[in-house]
């Protein structure tokens, strides 16, 4: 080509010499990861599903108070004047648990406390025994099992102490010898009901917040495909700059929307009264954030390339299912399983985010197992990013038709 | 100055591109013709970074291209698209963040941008409430927000009016009077020899010519167009005799006007001399070939 006559010329534009970046620039990353966030929070959609999820987990703990703290009472009817009957009413009272009550009911007389559990106004009539000296428990149409079990000791225990009044000895003399004392072998610090609860809880989640944030990562990227400004962003960024970006926005949304929620669940054991409870699942939860910000690392990547590979919002349907999948043997493993198969669970990357906070709320973990896991997650992570960054790459500029995996694993570079 | 030096791309067993040297020069236009799927877009793609080369490379003021370099520059992709879903301003101010603007010095940019393209009034409009003509002019922003240190736009011109096509040429021009390398794509050649000061002409992914226009212009050689009149008997001439004129490459002869090469100094004269004995004589003067002519000599 020619050269042309014309040589002297001003330097192009305001620039900054060959660093690319103008004072007061961001990295490229971090603009990408701005723009992700800007766009959610202005999203009504996920804002509005984000506040009801907080609104389920605090009206999770604050039923969970009420439903534990209420007390039910039972009414027992009796014919007033009746000092035997009194007297073992009372002591029913007493072996009652610390959440029922037992509310004595006068009648003045038998067919008057027959006809208060006949109108369910009573559950149960104790009356003296027609033509002998036992008692009688009336019901209507069954007699509560909680009284129909108390009563009779509560009874027992009444004659026994009229026997031994009347031999001159007392009761603890003639029951001594008869203490029946529990030793466990095992004792475990779990509360039974962290233990049901928190596979559920993790799981549910995991599960929720990484397919919510996964999904957003595919959604963002497929989009950009479609509208074709990946072209522009392509020229202007590293395409790993780009991905970096979106995986740190969402990963960024995804770990503020689980602390939100665990740190309103902690709260709120913590208000409630449920001090115990918080002691058992604290560190645990800590470690399922730990784990949960692994395994969403581990598969953001894996989600960017889903994303990539389609070239349509709709092909993702399609190009996400092996993640589901995954996610879904990963949420079914941590609740479900039990024995070899959660101690398998909790090793496997990404199953681990459920399996291994769980065993540790039951108190089955060594506290050198979640290290070695955690460091697994890790080594996926970094494999699965390396890998997923790739594929990532190769197949985001094929705007033309879905690209095949293995087409682009084949690809060299 | 943008350059490229040797570029091959394969697809495949395609060869798309095939050692393609380019030079866009600073504070010059440059067009970039060729008939479909002869590289452009490949070429460009390339030059941008969006595209690895199978072989070659690009060079920015004479050493290979860096990132950070292709960040200062602005391009317009043959296949549109920005955000459908965000406001005009909001996402200009994106790019140009990701150009490596401040936040305040991409706002004063855009505003300034929307303004100049007509546009202020549509600024916190989503970008697909636009008419096609206005997202045109928005993608057009997008390429000049952040003031670029070059400029590739391909098939700028495409789908634009005749105003619109102004509108572009001014702007065009103003980045070149600014000393900005640009280049460009278009299959219009008119505008192409109207508008640019260097012309590279590629066919089947390899370059076939490149120069300033008025050298590829005369690359046809001294052409001479000859036109005769209605002689006195109202006859309407015939410049047939021309074959037989020694020294003469005829061209083209229809009825009274003909074109034609001297193929030996004088025989253009001696052409003239002979045509004005037969008869009067309305036009004879050189002639040029417009640049679509010389682009169908050289690609075929």
């Amino acid at each position: 080509m020619s050269a042309p006559t014309t040589t002297s010329v001003p330097a192009p534009g305001p620039r900054e010499g060959a660093t690319g970046r103008r004072p007061g620039g961001r990295a490229a990353w971090r603009v990408v990861a701005e723009r992700e966030v800007a766009v959610k929070l202005r999203d009504k959609v996920f804002v509005g599903s984000f506040l009801v999820l907080l609104v389920l987990a605090v009206a999770g703990v604050v039923l969970g108070a009420v439903l534990g703290g209420r007390t039910s009472t039972t009414q027992l009817a009796v014919v007033a004047g009746d000092e035997r009957v009194a007297a073992v009413a009372a002591a029913t009272g007493a072996l009652l648990g610390p959440d029922d009550e037992l509310e004595v009911v006068e009648a003045p007389d038998a067919g008057a406390a027959e006809a208060l559990v006949a109108a369910g106004d009573a559950d149960a009539a104790l009356l003296a025994a027609p033509g002998g000296d036992g008692l009688e428990l009336v019901g209507d149409q069954e007699v509560a099992g909680s009284l129909s079990t108390l009563v009779p000791v509560a009874a027992e225990g009444d004659a026994l102490e009229r026997s031994a009044a009347a031999a001159g000895t007392t009761p603890e003399e003639l029951l001594s010898g008869a203490a029946v004392e529990e030793r466990l072998l095992d004792p475990s610090e779990a509360d039974p009901v962290a233990t049901t609860l928190a596979p559920l809880v993790f799981g549910f989640l995991f599960y929720l917040v990484a397919i919510q944030f996964g999904m957003a990562i595919a959604q963002s990227v497929v989009e950009e495909k479609q509208s074709r400004v990946v072209e522009i962003l392509a020229a202007v960024v590293p395409l790993r700059s780009l991905l970096l970006g979106k995986v740190v926005a969402n990963g960024a949304l995804a770990l503020a929307q689980v602390a939100a929620l665990a740190g309103v669940v902690l709260v709120g054991l913590a208000a409630t009264g449920e001090g115990e409870l918080l002691g058992a699942v604290g560190a645990p939860v800590l470690w399922f954030v730990v784990f949960f910000v692994l395994g969403f690392v581990a598969l953001a990547c894996v989600w960017a390339v889903a994303g990539s590979v389609a070239t349509r919002t709709e092909d993702l349907q399609g190009t996400t299912t092996p993640l589901l999948v995954a996610l879904l043997a990963a949420f079914y493993a941590g609740i479900f399983g039990s024995g070899w198969v959660l101690v398998v669970a909790s090793y496997v990357p990404v199953a681990s985010t459920v399996a291994m906070p769980t065993r540790l709320v039951a108190g089955e973990a060594a506290w050198w197992e979640p290290l070695v896991s955690a460091g697994l997650v890790l080594l996926a992570a970094v494999v699965l990013v390396r890998v997923g960054a790739r594929l990532y790459e190769r197949s985001l500029l094929r705007t033309d038709r879905r690209s095949s995996v293995r087409e682009l694993l084949r690809e060299r570079g | 100055m943008l350059s490229a030096r040797g570029l091959v791309r394969r697809f495949g067993d395609a060869v798309v591109l095939d050692g393609v040297d380019l030079d866009v020069l600073p504070g010059r236009m440059t067009g970039f013709v060729g008939a479909n799927g002869a590289g452009k877009t490949t070429t460009m793609r390339i030059l941008l970074g969006v595209l690895a080369p199978s072989a070659g490379e690009v060079r920015w003021d004479g050493r290979p291209v860096t990132a950070a370099d292709r960040r200062d520059m602005g391009y317009m992709p043959e296949e549109r698209g920005l955000y459908p879903k965000q406001r005009v301003a909001e996402q200009l101010v994106h790019l140009g963040r990701l150009h490596g603007l401040g936040t305040q010095e991409a706002r004063a940019s855009v505003g300034s941008l929307l303004e100049r393209l007509d546009l202020a009034g549509r600024a916190d409009d989503r970008l697909d409430s636009l008419s096609l003509g206005n997202q045109q002019r928005v993608q057009v922003a997008a390429a000049l927000v952040h003031g670029p240190s070059a400029l590739v736009l391909d098939e700028p011109f495409s789908g634009l009016d005749p105003l619109a096509v102004d509108a572009m040429a001014a702007l065009l021009r103003e980045e070149v009077a600014r000393g900005v390398p640009v280049l460009f794509s278009s299959h219009q050649l008119d505008l192409v020899e109207r508008l640019c000061d260097d012309v590279v002409v590629l066919a089947q992914g390899r370059r076939v010519a490149a120069g300033t226009v008025p050298e590829l212009r005369a690359r046809g050689g001294a052409r001479t167009r000859l036109e005769v009149g209605p002689g006195a008997g109202g006859d309407v001439g015939d410049l047939g005799w021309l074959r037989d004129v020694a020294g003469v490459d005829v061209l083209d002869v229809d009825g009274p006007r003909a074109l034609f090469t001297a193929a030996e100094p004088g025989a253009d004269q001696r052409v003239l001399a002979e045509a004005l004995r037969r008869g009067p004589v309305r036009a004879f003067a050189p002639d040029e070939p417009s640049l679509s002519e010389v682009f169908r000599e050289v690609v075929r």
